[in-house]
């Protein structure tokens, strides 16, 4: 019969990819509360100081930084990964550009030919990252 | 592509996270690879052979090779 078992590597390998997750979720939601204090601040910057139009231009881009660092945090998880949980993790991205790319065509279709109402752009970004992560679930269970 | 990991496996009394711990992957690699899910790269895959001691055809083989040998 078996010894029980100790712990091993592959726990801890396990055990990373959660940090690795929580860290990811961590560092998003740093990122986005920063980010949404940022496009706060610059709005109101904006409606206050009525700044020239390349002022309020650059004012408006100030919440990309943020925006990077969300990035950068998705691109640390992926390289955390071994290489079946990065094929997951591919899968479910190409799946989620496919999903929002299409569904941006046709949102803009209906804003443009039916006069539905516009909606930001700015959007994009958290769809593709909610998108991405129910993707995920789905990937991982074809692999199951 | 088919792969004997799991009979390998069984003959050392390993468990999926045994062999995890030893290709420092996660135990649901193992699965998927055992399970013809995922075919492993090929640094994964020597790294397997080295493990059992085996070359890699011994583990591995393409799926009509292997129905063409039934």
């Amino acid at each position: 019969m078996r010894a029980e078992r100790s712990v091993t590597m592959s726990d801890h390998i396990d055990h990373a990819d959660k940090l690795a997750a929580a860290r990811l979720l961590r560092d998003m939601l740093g990122a986005g509360f920063v980010y949404l204090a940022a496009v706060l601040g610059a709005g109101l910057a904006i409606k206050g100081f009525a700044p020239p139009q390349w002022g309020a231009g650059l004012l408006a881009i100030v919440p990309i930084a943020p925006a990077l660092l969300m990035l950068s945090a998705q691109l640390r998880y992926m390289r955390a990964l071994d290489e079946f949980q990065r094929r997951v993790q591919s899968e479910a991205v190409l799946i989620a550009a496919a999903v929002i790319a299409f569904a941006t065509l046709a949102y803009g279709q209906l804003e443009d030919m039916a006069g539905f109402p516009d909606i930001s752009m700015m959007w994009v970004f958290p769809a593709l990252c909610i998108v991405w992560s129910i993707a995920t679930l789905f990937v991982r269970r074809r692999y199951k | 592509m088919r792969n004997r990991l799991k009979v390998l496996r069984a003959e050392r009394d390993w468990s999926q996270a045994d062999l995890a711990d030893k290709l420092e992957v996660s135990r649901q690699s193992v699965n998927a690879i055992e399970t013809g899910k995922y075919d492993p790269s090929l640094p994964l895959a020597f790294k397997i052979a080295a493990i059992f001691g085996l070359p890699i055809e011994q583990i591995f083989s393409a799926d009509d090779v292997a129905q063409a040998a039934e």
